[in-house]
């Protein structure tokens, strides 16, 4: 099994809008072997539309405590086989 | 509720709607602290001159380009061709104030009616057409749900405007019994209501999403602008008699009581470090509880100035530095990110912390200055200059913040993620 290398985004504490800027500059420079895992207290809709417009995949989904996770991935990756939620 | 998830890029309206509105919102702000540099001591302008400087040509405009910009953002609602409604609020406003200035100088009726029409049209056109957006709008949260009762105050501002246009002209002599009234009910319509219950709606998303603090306690805007209309009515009511002491107690503490929720909602921010931004909120939240202390002053103290009132109008001034220190830096990199220039200047490229603190520290000192000026004439030239470094300061933002826009969208590299 491959084994992509997760770039991790803690962004629950971070103030607006320094979690877009982060992760902006983390897809930036994403190989085709990694993928971006984001944990944010909301949902991030301006990213996942900057994420599809640039043809990445995304997938996000909110767990029992509120706390949300997004996968953003290369297209050649599954981003729901890489959520933990 | 209703719970944004931040600006969406087809919902956001083009950069050029927001930074016409703030450049001329800037451009009133130059001009107004030159003329205060120069007439203020003078007495040849009358105070009404320099107030509707700030109320229409400084908040006016920067309210709606604020407006435009946060209506996606924190209502979910996006505007229909936002660019032709900033060109028409950009010539009937600013026209319009041209014409009231006029007025003010040569005390001509003509000009006043000129100023009226203009200013009444385009207003009520601009708050009618975002009314009507907000009220289709149908997950509509607390914050869209406070901004239809920030606007509800406009017709209200401008109708009290027009009678006192028209007792002072004598063209509703009949009327001219009201006149203490009306001249109590035009100032706190426009503050209270339309420029304070606008803060609030702003402040129950901002607060919360910008410094990561909880959030403002549930039913509080309703509560509050219920209190508020209350209050004018009975203030309405009171004035005739001429005796609004109380009303402006209860009404300063009332604002005071929403400072105090601020200033705790922002001691239990997550994050430790205070930036520029955020000092003007707190600085926004301690001119309320000021103000509400200062309502308890009788007037005889103050020289015949309102001081709670005064105290009023420089927290929402604060607050619109607060915004305009978060709004252009985001603005210029949010719209160079969202068409591929990946890089684009970030939002400390565009303001340092550094210079957003200098920013901080002119504002405290020109709002220090012109407090005391109140008291102090001889610290008037004093004060207008602090104000006039203070617009020069946020004119350099927004120039910086253009050039930086245009210099990235002629030279930066366009390119997709991973591309």
């Amino acid at each position: 099994m491959v084994r992509y290398e997760r770039h991790l985004l803690d962004a629950r504490e971070m103030e607006h809008p320094e979690p877009l800027q982060r992760a902006t500059a983390i897809l930036r420079n994403l190989s085709k072997e990694a993928y971006l895992y984001m944990l944010h207290r909301k949902k991030p809709l301006p990213l996942l539309e900057i994420a599809e417009r640039a043809g990445l995949r995304f997938c996000a989904r909110e767990d029992d405590g509120g706390t949300w996770h997004i996968v953003i991935t290369p297209a050649e990756m599954d981003p729901k086989d890489l959520c933990d939620v | 509720m209703f719970d944004n998830q931040g600006l969406s890029l087809e919902q956001a309206p083009p950069i050029k709607v927001v930074f016409t509105l703030f450049a001329a919102a800037l451009l009133w702000a130059l001009i107004g602290s030159i003329a205060y540099l120069l007439f203020a001591q003078s007495k040849d302008l009358d105070s009404a001159f320099f107030i509707h400087i700030w109320t229409l040509g400084i908040m006016g405009n920067l309210i709606f380009g604020a407006l435009f910009q946060m209506l996606p953002v924190i209502a979910g609602v996006a505007m229909r061709s936002p660019w032709r409604d900033t060109r028409i609020v950009v010539t009937g406003l600013n026209l319009g104030l041209i014409a009231l200035l006029y007025g003010f100088v040569t005390h001509y009726a003509g000009t006043f009616w000129l100023a009226a029409t203009l200013l009444g049209v385009t207003l009520l056109y601009i708050t009618l057409k975002i009314f009507v957006a907000l009220y289709h709008f149908k997950e509509k949260g607390d914050t869209a749900q406070s901004m239809m009762y920030a606007l509800g105050f406009i017709p209200f501002v401008l109708l009290s405007a027009l009678l006192l246009i028209g007792i002072l002209s004598g063209v509703t002599a009949t009327l001219s019994t009201h006149y203490t009234a009306l001249r109590f009910l035009h100032p706190h319509l426009g503050l209270w209501g339309w420029m304070g219950m606008l803060i609030v709606a702003v402040a129950l998303q901002v607060v919360p999403m910008f410094y990561v603090t909880p959030a403002y306690p549930k039913r509080l805007h309703t509560l509050f602008f219920a209190a508020l209309l209350a209050l004018l009515l009975f203030g309405f009511m009171q004035s005739e008699t001429g005796d609004t002491t109380m009303v402006r107690i209860v009404g300063g503490a009332l604002w005071g009581v929403f400072g105090l929720v601020t200033l705790w909602l922002l001691r239990k921010k997550r994050r430790a470090l205070w930036d520029a931004s955020a000092k003007l909120w707190a600085l926004g939240a301690a001119l309320l509880l000021l103000q509400a202390t200062a309502a308890l002053v009788p007037p005889g103290f103050t020289q015949g100035c309102d001081l709670s009132l005064l105290l009023f109008a420089l927290f929402v001034h604060t607050i619109a530095v607060a915004m305009l220190l978060k709004i252009i830096p985001f603005l210029t990199w949010f719209h160079l990110n969202a068409q591929g220039y990946f890089d684009a200047p970030m939002m400390h490229d565009i303001l340092s912390h550094r210079n957003a603190n200098r920013i901080f520290y002119l504002h405290l000192t020109a709002i220090l200055l012109f407090m005391l000026s109140r008291f102090v004439p001889t610290l008037q030239p004093l004060a207008a200059i602090a104000m006039l470094c203070e617009a020069v300061a946020l004119a350099w933002l927004l120039y910086h913040a253009v050039s930086a826009y245009r210099h990235t969208q002629k030279h930066g590299m366009r390119m997709t993620v991973n591309g």
